[in-house]
């Protein structure tokens, strides 16, 4: 008897132990919200009037889950930008407007009509449109929301809206709905930062544009077809549909990002039934999916490059021959299918992505001649030599075409010393004029106008040891001042030749989004954009 | 007994000092800007200026030497203010202290199971050293050791929740629903794999100890004198190995704080251990040193109520203790 009892008692205590901590109390701000109880009695009120209403209810109970890696730390979509915050806080803050390669599709925005001399753009709102908590959504939000970016002791990620090159942007509000943005000087990937923009209440922050740690970051402050339903850090956002959303009515009830962060304990959710959507890591989860039955495939152009370059600071490349050894005792071809597999990617063939804005699909990439190689290595005293080679250890795929990269030069008698950094300690070591490394391998995001990352990356903004030409830059910037886009289509065409015959860089990959979703999961081929999913009102259980 | 507390308490605020300032200079010197979060161009293609970075260092705290920012923070810690976390301008205290409660119900739970297995299986194969039962324990107990946590959970997985259905595979509750039992249907798994490491070092020490103690003169009397074995296991051998017990589970104590960094991350558990990976991935310096500076107390108030049992434990070490303060 005794013993039963102290069995049982230490059973009571181990259920207690895990209880105290985990039971008791959600973590983070988990809130059930009125609207909620609200949406719940409705969906009751409508089962019981037929069948019609029955697949109504189904759909207001139907749930999408999605794993993350980790939630996002706060619900300001100005504060997440990253992708993955971005990826989580796309179904709950909407855009101004999306401009896509062929079409610009509308969102908070009415539209946005930039003047003839391309200085002057003016953003009108769709009337009628709602905060989560109700409030109208008005002029006074864009600029307060412009505000909050220019205050850049916030780290808001649309500060590009409000600064062009180092000058700031002007912004009046003209009515209710309207509101000018005036450039100190023209650029043309303007319309597309500005579409970009994800709008903040002024009334949840009383006006107080120093964001950072204001409580309201962690309130419903959304726009998009998804409103807060409860948000446990650490452990998942759960969005449940807005009624009031200005445009198509969500056909799925609640949205759910739940936090599994290791890969293979997602892929055993998904085959469980877990989770509807997965993230493909590596071609084998690919060639895992392809035929399983209730699994189906996607792939979009991920939108990014993913290149060698070598550091104009380092005397080994004081020979420009030097650079064209490398460059023709390289076989990109085996580069990717090593490191990224039959899915992951395909070769680059410039220094614009596949996703780009006036991408040349026409040029040609850089062609393997290992007798060139050699002989130019001979020439400029490459040969035998040993250099170092920095990579991200946080990308995909680096390590792999760093030491495909590494066997390849051994063919020229070139020893490759490969060292991996985190990517916090990457940029402090590459982007930088010292001459202690020759090559890195990097990567950078390439979507839309090619006047944002790309050109930073070359004009000296971010990659300072890029050896680009007065001709590249001067091209860059004429690009950025152009706004007729058939001109503009002529200037990006000769830039993306121009990289190519001074060697600027060496460009592997561009890189595919996989990703695997349930099959009754439709209206997924609605989504072309990274990261997925644009519109969220498009998918539905079938 | 007051006098050798007041020692211990000496010793561990010299030992906290030392670990902050380690722990502190290790961050300050790594590579990789914590401002790295705000200026990389994932998040803005603008570029920030010189005099905008600086205006951003300063609001963040990290402008200065080390030895200044070591000092500013320190003298905000003494008063309780831990900061605000360099990645999301949130409190580190209370973020923290959002999560401890999962790590804790977590390990806690993973130690208690630990300790609740090893002490029958190490008596037991003490008790019965070189026969089959001990082989067969000491052989489980060496592949507990070895099983890596990542693969032996991924293998849970497979076989408790794809194959057989029966627990969930990630998380810490089904969306939607508050009882008990699903949290507890939800920690199954990772208390498992959390456990079967410590279990396999504990079965180890108690095997060890029971070999010692059944060499001693008062088990052989006990045996000799026909009481059972189960009683001489319990009431004799059980009490004098408590000792190492307690100096086990004393120093797992800190790890009732870290939580397994691995565990958390296989089975999505929102705990300490996940937040101290992305802490350390951001370089966020304020939390690290949250969670590295709870974890340090804990561990330190562990070893010193592992100190304390002793004496409860063990009345010759108290009254040596007592007999060597004067």
């Amino acid at each position: 008897m005794k013993k039963k009892l102290i069995g049982a008692l230490l059973s009571i205590a181990m259920a207690a132990s895990l209880l105290a901590g985990c039971g008791g109390s959600d973590t983070g701000t988990a809130q059930e919200t009125p609207a909620q109880e609200e949406a719940e009695e409705t969906e009751s009120a409508e089962k019981e009037s037929g069948e019609d209403t029955e697949d109504a209810a189904d759909a207001a109970d139907s749930r999408l889950v999605i794993p993350v890696s980790a939630t996002v730390t706060n619900l300001n979509p100005l504060l997440e930008s990253m992708a993955e915050g971005a990826f989580q806080l796309s179904p709950f803050a909407d855009e101004l407007y999306y401009v896509d390669q062929e079409e610009t599709r509308y969102y908070l925005a009415e539209s946005c009509e930039a003047s003839e001399d391309g200085l002057t753009y003016t953003l009108k709102l769709k009337d009628g449109l709602k905060w989560h908590d109700g409030e109208p959504i008005t002029a006074d939000d864009v600029i307060f929301t412009a505000d909050c970016n220019a205050d850049t002791n916030n780290g808001a990620g649309y500060t590009n809206t409000v600064f062009v090159g180092e000058d700031p942007v002007k912004y009046e509000k003209v009515d209710d709905l309207t509101v000018n943005f005036t450039l100190p000087k023209p650029s043309a990937s303007y319309l597309e930062v500005l579409g970009k923009l994800q709008l903040i209440p002024a009334h949840a922050f009383d006006g107080n544009t120093d964001i950072a740690s204001a409580e309201a970051n962690l309130t419903d402050i959304g726009s998009g077809p998804y409103k807060l339903s409860a948000f446990n850090d650490g452990e998942s956002l759960v969005l449940e549909k807005f009624e009031d959303y200005y445009g198509d009515a969500p056909q799925i009830g609640t949205i759910v990002f739940q936090v599994i962060s290791d890969p293979s304990a997602q892929e055993v959710a998904f085959k469980n039934g877990e989770i509807n959507y997965l993230l493909a890591s590596s071609d084998a989860t690919v060639e895992g999916f392809k035929d399983v039955d209730g699994a189906e495939l996607h792939q979009l152009g991920e939108g990014r490059v993913k290149y060698l370059a070598w550091n104009k600071f380092c005397d080994t490349w004081k020979d420009r021959d030097a650079v064209k050894a490398v460059f023709a005792a390289l076989d990109q071809q085996e580069i990717v299918e090593g490191a990224y597999g039959a899915s992951m990617g395909i070769p680059a063939n410039t220094i614009f992505s596949n996703q780009n804005l006036f991408y040349d699909e026409e040029l040609k990439g850089y062609e393997q001649d290992l007798d060139t190689a050699k002989e130019l290595a001979d020439k400029s005293g490459l040969t035998g030599k040993t250099i170092k080679l920095h990579y991200n250890t946080d990308r995909s795929y680096m390590e792999d075409t760093a030491l495909l990269i590494q066997q390849q030069l051994k063919a020229i008698d070139v020893n490759v010393e490969i060292e991996g950094i985190d990517a916090n300690g990457f940029f402090d070591v590459v982007f930088t004029d010292k001459a202690d490394y020759e090559l890195y391998l990097n990567e950078y995001a390439a979507i839309g106008d090619p006047d944002s990352v790309v050109s930073g990356m070359y004009d000296g903004t971010w990659g300072v040891n890029v050896d680009a030409s007065d001709e590249i830059l001067d091209l860059f910037v004429q690009g950025r001042e152009t706004t007729d886009m058939e001109k503009r289509g002529e200037i990006y065409r000769e830039l993306q030749q121009k990289a190519h015959d001074e060697y600027l860089v060496y460009p592997i990959a561009y890189p595919n989004y996989c990703f695997i979703t349930s099959s009754d999961l439709q209206g997924t081929e609605e989504c072309k954009t990274t990261p997925v999913f644009e519109d969220y009102t498009k998918l539905y259980f079938e | 007994m007051r006098d050798f507390i007041v020692k211990r308490l000496a010793q561990m605020a010299s030992v906290f000092v030392i670990v902050s300032m380690f722990a502190f200079s290790i961050i300050y010197f790594s590579p990789g800007d914590p401002l790295y979060l705000y200026t990389s161009p994932s998040v803005s293609t603008y570029k920030m200026s010189e005099e905008q970075l600086d205006d951003m260092r300063a609001s963040l705290g990290l402008r200065g030497n080390v030895a200044q920012r070591y000092i500013n923070w320190a003298g905000k810690m003494l008063k309780g203010d831990w900061g605000l976390s360099i990645s999301n301008h949130q409190p580190v205290k209370k973020q923290i202290l959002d999560r401890l409660p999962n790590t804790i119900g977590l390990m806690g739970a993973a130690l208690l199971l630990s300790v609740l297995i090893a002490i029958p299986l190490g008596l037991l194969a003490g008790y019965h050293k070189n026969r089959w039962i001990d082989n067969l324990i000491s052989a489980v107990s060496y592949l507990g050791i070895s099983l890596p946590a990542f693969w032996f959970g991924i293998m849970l997985i497979i076989v408790f929740s794809l194959n057989l259905g029966w627990l969930p595979s990630a998380g810490m509750r089904t969306i939607g629903v508050e009882s008990a039992l699903d949290v507890i249907r939800h920690g199954i798994l990772p208390v498992i794999v959390l456990s079967v490491n410590n279990t396999a070092v504990f079965v180890r020490y108690i095997r060890s100890n029971t070999i010692e103690q059944k060499e001693e003169e008062y088990v052989m009397t006990a045996i000799s004198k026909g009481v059972p074995k189960t009683q001489v296991l319990l009431r004799h051998v059980l009490k004098n190995c408590l000792l190492p017990i307690i100096t086990m589970v004393g120093m797992n104590f800190g790890t009732l704080i870290t939580g397994s960094f691995i565990v958390e991350s296989v089975f999505g558990w929102p705990g300490l251990g996940t937040l101290c990976m992305d802490a350390i991935n951001s370089r966020d310096y304020t939390m690290i040193m949250g969670i590295t500076m709870l974890t340090c107390i804990v561990l330190l108030i562990g070893n010193f109520l592992a100190d304390i049992l002793y004496g409860l434990a063990d009345p010759r070490i108290k009254q040596g203790k007592e007999a060597r303060n004067g």
